[in-house]
């Protein structure tokens, strides 16, 4: 057989699978959307968050290091000592809480998404190559995944942060790299799993090489189960992130972050509670806003793994 | 069974030989351990004393091969600072993190089990939100916050338990709640889908049609299908919390592995906080050996693969 007619067969037998890609039009999406309100509320938490971010300067009312020693300390503006100038109160250098959270979400979806981004490549890439060659690379992947995965997360993200030192480059490299295997062990697991079903072996029966394989009857079939582990583990990270800032191992203490913000806070947990509380109230409405949409999106692209 | 059981040791056996590889370049990722260890300020001559003495100045293969026979005769290398082998302040400070970790997980397991259980068999009823809501509550609300919650409403307002310190009953709850929380959510989703998934099987439903009374299928058919999900999930959770409890044990000052590990980072002590490490590692991976031979033992399909 002559490859033109592989390559019109093989599309022939993919299409079978590409009706399968309609469960990821936009249209259908958003119409699911509509019909579910934690979704909803999920969409509109992390478009908060994200456009708090984005529009710090324009949405905080201070700068986030514009500190005035005369109102330190000052607590949140429903308490009888509060003002209304801030509104959340402030930390003991006088700088506005509720501005530094708004610039510190920046830290936070930086991490979450870059480091997400960079986990996402190395893991399917990896997971590919293990998953479809099989062999010698399998061996190797699985050996580094299975290592990584054996020492306790957050013990070696607490070490690996500790030898790199701290800049908003090396945190999202540390969590891109850590959390990489969680990614490769499932899309090899779906890649081993796809590669034997009738479609794929008529494709590659036909003559279809791996590099055509790979991207038009593999990877469409890997969006699914790759968008929601990506969403679950961006709230992971976020969470990760706080938690290194809090031990004051995350982005240098200069710049306005969530975890830095606790760790600050915690030194002064008895007498001045809000500058902890309202920060980790930022990252838990984030965590949240992402689960929920993760939750919706997963029900959404597999209506077989709904909840109830 | 006795293959399976070879295999998985062996398997493990070379876990362990890659986290002692892993952990010993680790510290050297930077190029330069002698940096990491010293002020910014040491000269240079303090830096080749340092080298020097720490036997960092020789070939990186020879300190590969003295750190790897070292270590496989349980020598981890002694403190920077305290002047005593790593070992021996790791298992002094041992039966708190592991005593915390426990605490945790039973009290994951006490509230989370029934209740994912009732909501299971029961979907769409008030029990299941309560279920569906710790899932999420669990997967939102960072443990450390929630330390620091816990202190500021039953320590400081309340004054009901103490807020640091590891002294008798009382001063374990509030972290061992910390600390569990997150693990409490997962297996409340985890039991509460299992039974879901169960509910679906023809043998209930078989059971269900020739009139066995509820509680007895909940028993008798549910609870042992599902228990195999749920042992491995504990034995994964469990390592989960040894990690976990660092920032757990930072917020209460509670005296163990994590508070160790933080100070051994401030104190820049190198050699313990890589000692900490394997040790850590070494533990959760003889953990998830036993939970899996336990596992195999229950279950006779998980031995083919």
């Amino acid at each position: 057989m002559s490859a033109p007619d592989a390559r019109t067969a093989g599309d022939a037998l993919g299409s079978e699978n590409r009706a399968g890609e309609g469960l990821f039009s936009a249209k259908r999406l958003g119409r699911e959307l509509l019909r579910s309100p934690a979704g909803l509320l999920g969409l509109f938490l992390v478009l908060t968050v994200a456009g708090a971010a984005i529009f710090a300067p324009w949405v905080a009312p201070f700068g986030p290091t514009e500190g005035d020693f005369l109102s330190s300390r000052v607590p949140p503006a429903w308490h009888a000592d509060g003002s209304t100038t801030h509104l959340l109160g402030t930390d003991q250098l006088g700088q506005d809480l509720f501005s530094r959270i708004v610039y510190g979400a920046r830290v936070s979806l930086m991490v979450g998404v870059f480091g997400v981004g960079l986990s996402l490549l190395i893991g399917v890439t990896l997971g590919l190559l293990a998953g479809y060659f099989g062999g010698w690379t399998d061996t190797i992947v699985t050996a580094f995944t299975n290592l990584l995965l054996s020492i306790p997360y957050l013990v070696l993200v607490i070490v690996i942060a500790t030898i790199l030192g701290r800049s908003l480059t090396n945190v999202i490299l540390l969590f891109g790299v850590t959390s990489s295997p969680v990614f490769i062990r499932v899309t090899r697991g779906e890649v081993m799993r796809l590669k034997r079903l009738q479609y794929v072996e008529a494709a590659r029966g036909l003559g279809a090489t791996a590099g055509r394989i790979i991207p038009r009857h593999l990877l469409p079939n890997l969006i699914g189960p790759l968008a929601t582990l990506a969403t679950f583990e961006m709230s992971a990270m976020i969470f990760y992130e706080a938690g290194l800032g809090f031990l004051g191992l995350s982005v240098p203490p200069e710049i306005p972050s969530w975890g830095n913000m606790l760790s600050l806070g915690r030194r002064f947990l008895t007498t001045h509670p809000w500058m902890a509380i309202f920060p980790g109230l930022a990252i838990a409405v984030t965590a949240l806003g992402i689960n929920l949409l993760g939750d919706w999106l997963r029900d959404a692209i597999d209506p077989r793994a709904k909840e109830g | 069974m006795i293959g399976y059981v070879v295999k998985r040791v062996l398997e493990s056996v070379a876990l362990l030989l890659g986290v002692l590889i892993l952990v010993f370049f680790m510290v050297r990722l930077t190029g330069n351990p002698v940096a990491l260890m010293l002020p910014q300020d040491a000269t240079l001559e303090q830096r080749d004393a340092f080298a020097a003495a720490m036997g960092l100045d020789r070939p990186v293969p020879v300190q590969f091969a003295e750190y790897m026979w070292g270590a496989v005769q349980g020598d981890l290398g002694d403190s920077l600072r305290r002047r005593q082998p790593n070992l021996e302040i790791i298992v002094e400070r041992l039966p708190a993190t592991v005593e915390l970790a426990g605490a945790a997980l039973l009290f994951a397991m006490v509230v989370a089990i029934p209740i994912g259980l009732a909501g299971g068999m029961r979907p769409g009823s008030w029990i299941d939100s309560v279920a569906r809501g710790i899932g999420l509550a669990g997967q939102t609300i960072p443990n450390f916050w929630l330390g620091m919650l816990l202190i500021v409403f039953f320590a400081v307002e309340l004054r009901w338990l103490p807020a640091f310190g590891r002294d008798g009953f009382s001063s374990i709850v509030l972290p061992a709640i910390a600390l569990g929380f997150a693990g409490m959510g997962q297996l409340a989703r985890l039991t509460r889908s299992a039974v879901l998934e169960v509910r679906k099987s023809d043998y209930l439903r078989t059971a269900l049609a020739k009139g066995v009374p509820a509680r007895t299928v909940s028993l008798k058919h549910v609870l042992p299908n599902v228990a195999i999900p749920i042992v491995s999930v504990i034995g994964i959770q469990f390592t989960y919390l040894l990690g976990g409890s660092v920032y757990i044990e930072v917020v209460f000052a509670w005296p163990g592995l994590g508070t160790l590990l933080e100070t051994a980072i401030r104190d820049t002590d190198f050699p313990l906080v890589q000692a900490i490490t394997v040790f850590i590692s070494m533990f959760a991976i003889v953990i998830h050996l036993a939970t899996d031979l336990a596992y195999g033992a229950i279950d006779p399909r998980l031995r083919i693969s």
